[in-house]
């Protein structure tokens, strides 16, 4: 599987080296922060070296004043996607002193999710905690907020400002926990109802999560995802459960065959985002998930 | 800094009444024309193996609908998957549509949807059964939250929004058929036609979920959407609805028909009167009765069953309860 994937992949490069969701389309940054790592993962450094150059060319063009990263065809930096690409830049070796990487990572510190004052509302959770959302003025998620979040702990550097925010995405994160473990995009309960939590926000917030594996919360999300890892099948969900258990030093092998035979049947939908996630999943056991590993 | 409170009240009717009748209104009044009568069909269907392609079809030729040579993007309403809900347009209804349209004489029928609440869509797609109901009546797949996109101008700006980026599959189609399924939502009141073209939003551009259309207001977002994608054709999913706190934790309905028309409002004034929610109280109903469609049930022609065959009373929670019909 992970050689069709691989040529899968570099069939689909754009001609700037960058890659869209699906054929035919302009690069985004997505699925060309995966297809960056799910390529170079257990590479040689010659690989690694052409592949990180690409990407960092197309970043330094995609990087607003702002530092963070604009997807072409957005109006809008996306702030969850900006942690993902400091995250793939990390896994590059790109180093922290180049100035795109050091301008992104300053800029993912800085982001922040709008706050609300909690009234008694039929959402509970904490909406005083500012983590990230997905774009500016909009609301904390677990998703930005599990990619920034793992992708400022990956940094070398770690100045005051960032152990700051790498407190409130934690907190964010224990204030989500859904109430048999894992996460759910947002909310743990809306309107007196427990909401479930999903494989792949699960996976997410654990690999987020990773250094703080003895907390309660944590050991539970991570039983729920041994427990549920097979309960969805989609090359997103069973990618990340198996980076996710992996980086937990816990068994994949089912969640790889069933990322194989759920291969054979919907081949990624042939998205390239998808397609990169199950080829880096797929090789797990030579790289051992390096790339979000603490 | 907003408070929850106001949040959750910046979309209530009054406001958008207001902004309704202020001078000049958030849209330019050249742009739209609220037709003096439109059609709204009722069809029965009790069961989602019940040949919906022929009740579909034999609908479309009741009210007049011409696809012939158009290309056409049908956006059922898919959410998340629990075994045993109502939460998503059925696949049956969706693959009976594309059949249904491509008989015809459609050029081209795709599937397009961009979930706001679960971005897997492999899996949604896969669990639902949509998946296999595409490849069977060979119908491709758009995914909306990943499509490449455009920016374009808001029609109506109730938002305070000019712009928005939108996906190219849904601008460059020639028809765009909105299916939801029909269910109470416990911000908005009703989730039909018009709600469902939050799935049009891109979630890699604006995120999971489309957060931006909260913060500025739900009914405005669904008003501002309706004007720029200007639904060609709504095919509602009634055969069995959603009540209670909808639009996912809910409970299932039976009620037994699919609804059709060209006019979304039309179709979704129609849907909100036959479960018992007034859409006068409904404010993206109120505003879109306004510029958008006809909401007067004096000026709503039924094709079909008679909406009196279907009138019941969904259960909704009870910050809903005060948009119920009279009596």
């Amino acid at each position: 599987m992970a050689s069709l994937l691989e040529k899968r992949l570099l069939d689909a490069v754009r001609p700037d080296g960058g890659w869209g969701y699906y054929a035919g389309q302009a690069s985004r940054l997505e699925p060309t922060a995966w297809a960056a790592m799910a390529l170079t993962a257990g590479a040689d450094a010659i690989k690694i070296g052409v592949r990180r150059s690409a990407m960092t060319r197309l970043f330094s063009a995609w990087q607003q004043g702002s530092g963070l990263l604009l997807d072409p065809g957005s109006a809008t930096p996306n702030v969850g996607f900006s942690g993902l690409g400091l995250l793939a830049m990390n896994a590059l070796a790109v180093p922290a002193t180049d100035s795109v990487s050091a301008r992104l990572r300053n800029a993912v510190v800085a982001a922040k999710g709008i706050q609300l004052q909690g009234d008694g509302g039929p959402i509970k959770q904490n909406t005083m905690i500012q983590a990230w959302s997905w774009i500016d003025g909009t609301f904390s998620w677990v998703e930005p907020t599990a990619w920034c979040l793992l992708s400022l702990k990956k940094s070398a550097t770690r100045d005051a400002a960032a152990t700051a925010r790498i407190g409130d995405g934690e907190a964010m994160l224990a204030d989500r926990v859904c109430q048999p473990g894992g996460w759910n995009y947002g909310n743990s309960n809306a309107f007196t109802q427990d909401l479930r939590p999903y494989v792949s926000t699960t996976a997410l917030g654990l690999l987020a999560m990773q250094d703080r594996r003895s907390t309660p919360a944590v050991a539970r999300s991570l039983a729920w995802l041994e427990q549920h890892a097979l309960s969805e099948l989609s090359s997103m969900a069973l990618s990340l459960a198996a980076i996710a258990l992996t980086v937990f030093d816990r068994p994949a092998d089912k969640v790889l065959d069933a990322l194989r035979v759920n291969e054979e049947k919907t081949a990624s939908l042939d998205n390239a985002h998808l397609m990169a996630m199950a080829l880096y999943a797929s090789t797990l056991t030579v790289h051992k998930a390096r790339a979000f590993r603490m | 800094m907003l408070t929850r409170r106001e949040v959750l009240t910046l979309p209530f009717a009054a406001a958008l009444a207001a902004s309704c009748r202020r001078e000049p209104p958030p849209f330019d009044e050249s742009a739209f024309t609220v037709p003096r009568r439109s059609a709204v069909g009722l069809f029965p269907a009790t069961s989602y193996d019940a040949g919906l392609d022929d009740v579909i079809f034999r609908g479309l030729a009741e009210l007049g609908v011409d696809v012939r040579g158009k290309s056409v993007l049908l956006k059922p309403n898919m959410v998340e998957y629990e075994a045993g809900t109502a939460i998503n347009t059925d696949p049956r209804v969706v693959a009976g549509a594309a059949i249904a349209l491509k008989r015809a004489g459609a050029r081209e029928v795709v599937v397009g949807e961009g979930p706001g609440h679960r971005r897997d869509i492999e899996y949604l797609l896969t669990a639902t059964g949509l998946f296999d109901r595409m490849r069977d009546a060979s119908v491709r797949f758009v995914d909306l939250n990943h499509d490449a996109v455009r920016e374009v101008p808001l029609k109506s700006w109730f938002t305070g929004m000019r712009s928005l980026s939108l996906p190219v599959s849904v601008l460059a189609a020639d028809l765009v058929v909105s299916m939801p399924k029909l269910k109470t939502h416990h911000w908005a009141g009703l989730t039909c036609g018009m709600k469902n073209l939050f799935g049009c939003v891109p979630g890699a551009v604006y995120g999971w979920p489309k957060n931006i259309l909260h913060i500025h207001g739900i009914d405005q977002s669904i008003l501002d959407l309706t004007a720029t994608i200007r639904p060609g054709l709504t095919i509602v999913d009634a055969v069995v609805g959603m009540e209670g706190d909808g639009p996912i934790m809910g409970r299932s309905r039976d009620v037994g028909f699919i609804g059709i028309g060209t006019d979304v409002v039309a179709v979704d004034a129609t849907c909100a009167r036959i479960i018992g929610l007034d859409p006068e109280k409904l404010t993206y109903l109120f505003g879109g009765g306004r510029y958008l469609g006809q909401s007067d049930p004096r000026r709503i022609d039924q094709r079909g069953e008679n909406p009196d065959r279907y009138r019941t009373q969904f259960d909704v929670i009870d910050s809903i309860k005060e948009r119920r019909l009279a009596g």
